[in-house]
């Protein structure tokens, strides 16, 4: 199988002030196909702290499961052959009178920590989807920076404040208890750019990105040892950077000419592309709250293309992707638009629709464009206030009550469930009215709305 | 010397806040009576004598500061030692270093480490993680060996410290400040001069602040034991060395003060100050490690 991506990586690192090259206690690496990085920081009072980065390093590198989301549910086991491996390295050198006593440890002393961040490239999915994931523990971090883009996320620290002298740590032994993994995933593309880095660095790029005048994006430019020796030093000169080892990975995806496909879906979903279910009721709901504030407004149809996507790029699972945006614009990344919606662009719903209620060709209740005629149901989903909504008593219908000065509210093409429906289902506006409708169904976005049906009738010919 | 409160865009400078690394490596002397009365047992223990115990803590300090500047096999340059006896020579104070290190009076870590006078071996069991023991051997270097003869020349001592801390800090402005550590069984020959010595040396110090003296009195009788006391009311009264002691202890830094909550010291009042009486080993070591260990982690 052709590997799925072709990422250039590179890594750069540096030791304390006055300390040697060999001092240096961070551990980087990749894997040879380039879809998996890590990072590791041991901690120098630890014992071969060093040693543990690299076993860190080394065995995530070479891991083959499909998901390192494995790797974040049984994280105590995957450390623990790991540990035994660090254990049986430690009591060989126990056992090694060449080696002086003040590598030995002691009692106290008798255990290597270390930082971790992991990451990993899926290949695309079903649905054309890449998706990175990541892993990490204490505070090294990991940063993308979009292809295009001068948004950097940072994870899993976001914050300068969160830097600490002392940090959260994967123990070299199981009697230590070691601090549990945070994971993330999100989607990348070529030209993407990651940073691995252990906590001096991070720290810097967290703090200039604040600044008026950011410096950070030169790591994206840096080739050389020397030139990123020198670009530390200086940062060093201005103590603007703590004095510690410091060192950076960077990683830009590349996807072979043979490999790229775009995502089929219509919505991409740029979050948690593993639960698609809940992106059609929020944007409905969106777009209807923005109408009910705004009112009859053609803006609405330009809300219904880009909302749709700005909610899309906007919408936060848990873990969030802290977001550090670093310039005024952020482009809303305009995607192809459903044709239907698109030939709508310039008609107006105009076509009356009546109160079912009486033959009055006067009473129109609404506005609706042309495709709803082409339906054979006559009723239609209205998202409304429950403050609108009057239950009628011993029965179970309501009586909604739209006041005259509200904003008209939108209506929506029959369809079995509120969440069965789409953007290209917006059919029109209900006017201010009174109205007899049955068992609202509760907004799964807006807890003071409810979904109902009108009934309604096409104009009575000959009437 | 104000050298503390002039320092510093904030106006109130923030002092005992360096931490120690090989671009601004710390500063600890540990002076070391070795008077004939260090010669008798430490009261409630069964150890040897209070030299032979103030030889062993002081040794397994030694070997705790050299583990945690080392990092696998890497010795870092992270706090220069000064090792200076009192006692045995007459009146004056000398570097207790023996060995490869007998003329040097202040040694960098690295020289600490690779050159102690012989390594004692105590055997250990560790777990092999296959839920079985297996023994090692756990490593213990010795630099100081126990000597209890003559007098109590302490004066010489913080003379001599004064030295070598007035010609380090010279070069050594942004370190953290130097670090004190008397450790004595009773009152010195000449409680005055000791007094001046002890009072010029605290004027010394860096950028980050004045030098710190601790001092721990050890004992062998069960008298009241002070600890970190904040006053002199909390001393023995009438006793004029307690007095003595306590005025020329220093009052902890926050940064020692938070690593004495930590090792077990309770009731800790605001300035308290790094002084032990009538301690015993246990007493000592905690002391030593309070006045060692608090920023080096």
């Amino acid at each position: 199988m052709p590997n799925h991506n072709q990422n250039e990586i590179v890594h750069f690192t540096m030791p304390k002030i006055g300390e040697q090259k060999t001092d240096i206690q961070d551990v980087c690496g990749s894997s040879t196909d380039g879809s998996l990085a890590a990072i590791a920081d041991g901690a120098s009072t630890s014992l071969w702290p060093r040693e543990w980065a690299n076993i860190l390093v080394e065995h995530f590198c070479h891991d083959n499961q499909d998901s390192i989301a494995k790797i974040h549910e049984g994280w105590e086991e995957w450390l623990r052959p790991l540990q035994e491996e660090w254990r049986q390295h430690s009591l060989k050198i126990k056992k090694d009178s060449t080696i002086p006593w003040y590598a030995q440890g002691s009692r106290e002393k008798d255990h290597g920590s270390a930082t971790f961040v992991g990451l990993k490239f899926r290949p695309p999915n079903q649905a054309g989807e890449r998706i990175w994931e990541a892993l990490a523990v204490g505070d090294s971090c990991l940063f993308q920076i979009k292809a295009n883009s001068d948004e950097l996320i940072a994870f899993p620290l976001e914050k300068s404040e969160q830097f600490r002298t002392v940090t959260d740590c994967f123990h070299s032994l199981p009697e230590y208890k070691s601090y549990p993994p945070t994971f993330m995933n999100d989607l990348y593309e070529e030209g993407d750019i990651f940073f691995l880095a252990t906590d001096a660095l991070a720290e810097w790029i967290i703090k200039d990105c604040k600044n008026d005048q950011p410096r950070w994006e030169k790591l994206i430019s840096v080739a050389s040892q020397e030139e990123f020796t020198n670009f530390i030093n200086q940062l060093r000169d201005e103590k603007r950077i703590k004095n510690d080892d410091t060192t950076l990975l960077r990683l830009k995806v590349v996807i072979p000419e043979g490999q790229k496909t775009k995502p089929q879906a219509q919505n991409p979903q740029e979050q948690k592309p593993e639960n698609p279910n809940n992106n059609l009721l929020p944007i409905v709901a969106a777009v209807v709250g923005i109408s009910l504030i705004i009112g009859i407004g053609f803006l609405f149809f330009f809300l219904i293309v880009n909302d749709k996507q700005n909610y899309n790029a906007n919408q936060e699972q848990s873990p969030p992707p802290n977001k550090l945006t670093t310039s005024e614009k952020t482009t809303p990344t305009v995607n192809t638009t459903p044709t239907s919606n698109n030939s709508n662009l310039a008609n107006y719903p105009i076509l009356p629709i009546y109160s079912a209620e009486s033959n009055n060709n006067q009473k129109t209740i609404g506005y609706v464009w042309k495709k709803a005629s082409e339906l054979e149901s006559l009723q239609l989903w209205v998202h409304v206030p429950k403050a609108y909504l009057e239950k009628i008593k011993e029965t179970d219908k309501f009586t909604m009550t739209i006041p005259v000065e509200a904003t008209p509210l939108a209506l929506y093409i029959d369809k079995p469930a509120p969440q069965d429906l789409s953007p290209q289902d917006f059919a029109g506006y209900l006017l201010p009215a009174q109205y007899s409708v049955v068992q609202p169904i509760e907004s799964r976005t807006f807890k003071d709305a409810r979904w109902v049906k009108v009934n309604f009738r096409w104009e009575n010919k000959g009437g | 010397m104000f050298i503390l409160y002039n320092f510093g865009n904030i106006g109130i400078a923030m002092s005992y806040t360096q931490s120690l690394s090989s671009e601004n490596p710390g500063y600890i002397l540990i002076l070391i009576d070795q008077s004939g009365s260090m010669s008798s047992k430490f009261g409630g223990t069964s150890g040897g004598s209070k030299a032979e115990e103030c030889a062993k803590a002081v040794n397994r300090v030694l070997r705790e500061i050299g583990l945690t500047c080392t990092a696998g096999q890497v010795i870092k340059n992270r706090c220069d030692i000064s090792v200076l006896s009192y006692g045995a020579s007459g009146n004056q104070a000398t570097s207790a270093f023996a060995g490869n290190l007998a003329s040097k009076a202040v040694v960098t870590m690295q020289e600490l480490v690779n050159n102690c006078l012989r390594v004692d071996t105590v055997k250990m069991k560790v777990s092999d993680g296959a839920g079985g023991l297996v023994d090692v051997d756990e490593q213990f270097p010795i630099w100081i060996d126990p000597i209890a003869r003559g007098g109590t020349p302490m004066a010489a001592a913080f003379e001599m410290a004064y030295k070598l801390v007035d010609s380090w800090t010279k070069s050594h402005q942004a370190s953290f400040p130097p670090i004190v550590i008397n450790i004595t069984d009773g009152a010195p020959d000449s409680q005055s001069d000791a007094q001046v010595a002890a009072s010029k040396l605290s004027q010394l110090g860096t950028s980050d602040g004045t030098t710190l003296i601790l001092n721990a009195h050890i004992s062998e009788g069960k008298a009241a034991r002070v600890e970190l006391p904040s006053s002199p009311s909390e001393l023995p009264p009438g006793d004029g060395n307690a007095k003595f002691l306590f005025d020329i202890s220093s009052e902890l830094p926050p940064v020692m003060f938070e690593r004495a909550g930590a090792v077990g010291y309770q009731n800790l009042a605001p300035g308290a100050r790094g002084f032990v009486y009538n301690a015993d080993a246990e007493t000592m070591i905690r002391l030593l490690d309070v006045g060692t260990r608090s920023n080096l982690q």
